[in-house]
């Protein structure tokens, strides 16, 4: 049981040095094995990347360093997630526009995992900076939603 | 909906044997920010790690933190109906508008619209995140999901969840239909799901 004023919940961060004052917010997500049932929410404030689509997208920035262009950069993200975040259509304000954010793909579940008030962690968390208590709660969700993939999603709080 | 892929593995809720329509009925767990429902806000709470769930309102059964004031409310409202000058003019259903009245701050009328949806949008804010837990293929004609509903697996998810967080208060709240809570909308294909 976590201390009462304790949000680092499940997150055992790679490393005990800062490296920003950026808040590390983590969030499980539980895709649904079929788009008929589940919910759609928002993707997490200043998203960085998921654990599913990290690689990816670091390839991506990688090729932008090396002179893609921020455009086909941009497009490129956008194609990555697709499989689990899309650009918002779904959503709008009531003054008629969408926000300027993705959605999620239908989830049966969404969690927050951990937060912390400093940045400890250079790229996403992943299964494997949990703690023994984190693994534990995500296997035990994964075993609860049999046909579902499971994915993090490292936001960050500026 | 598909029925070949398992969706929830164990039985976490005692549905009725007594369907009477064919809707079909979905029951989340609910994982407030307990401190955020209170209006004297009395230490820092981390921005940003709450988020909320939408649904129309038209498939708002009923959540079990709120039961209670709702029924009453309805009740009043049925009464009222023909002189309550606010309910004619207003958009939602005696029903809805008791849920409205009474769900605060569990939930509320969202100001987000769907472009594909004609109903107002209920929100329920603050969670540090929401489950799925129940499916059911039928509908009731009056029954929500509360703490007693729930099987031995279903409790001990139920208190497994409350553990987590600090000041985590939790809901039960009970949906119309099987569909998803909306329709997700793509740019260039707007039947993917």
């Amino acid at each position: 049981m976590q201390s009462e004023k304790s949000y680092d919940g499940f997150l055992n961060p790679p490393g005990e040095c800062r490296i920003s004052n950026e808040g590390e917010r983590v969030w499980l997500f539980v895709r649904a094995p079929i788009d008929s049932v589940g919910a759609i929410v928002m993707e997490p404030y200043d998203m960085t990347a998921t654990d599913r689509t990290y690689e990816a997208e670091r390839a991506a920035y990688d090729a932008l360093r090396f002179g893609l262009s921020l455009d086909e950069y941009q497009k490129q993200v956008k194609r990555i997630r697709t499989s689990l975040f899309v650009p918002n259509f779904t959503f709008r304000s009531d003054y008629g526009f969408f926000y300027d954010e993705m959605v999620s793909r239908p989830v049966l579940a969404v969690f927050l995992m951990g937060a912390f008030e400093k940045r400890y962690h250079e790229q996403v968390y992943t299964y494997d900076d949990l703690t023994d208590d984190g693994k534990a709660f995500y296997d035990f969700i994964r075993a609860l939603y049999p046909d579902s993939e499971l994915y993090l999603a490292t936001a960050l709080e500026t | 909906m598909n029925t070949s892929v398992q969706l929830i593995r164990e039985r976490l809720v005692d549905f009725p044997n007594d369907g009477v329509g064919r809707d079909g009925t979905l029951v989340w767990l609910l994982a407030y920010a307990g401190r955020l429902l209170r209006d004297n806000l009395d230490e820092y709470i981390p921005l940003e790690i709450t988020t909320q769930l939408l649904f129309p309102v038209d498939r708002f059964v009923g959540l079990d933190l709120t039961w209670e004031q709702h029924q009453k409310r309805y009740t009043e409202l049925l009464k009222s109906v023909e002189t309550d000058p606010v309910l004619r003019t207003n958009y939602l259903t005696a029903y809805e508008l008791a849920a409205v009245d009474t769900g605060r701050p569990h939930l509320d009328i969202s100001t987000i619209e769907h472009p594909q949806l004609n109903r107002p949008l209920m929100m329920v804010p603050h969670l540090y995140g929401a489950f799925l837990i129940g499916i059911a293929s039928v509908s009731y004609a009056d029954w929500h999901c509360t703490q007693r509903d729930l099987t031995e697996h279903g409790q001990a998810f139920y208190e497994r969840v409350k553990r987590i967080f600090p000041s985590t208060k939790l809901g039960l709240l009970t949906l119309r239909g099987t569909e998803p809570l909306v329709p997700l909308v793509l740019k260039s294909d707007t039947d993917d799901a």
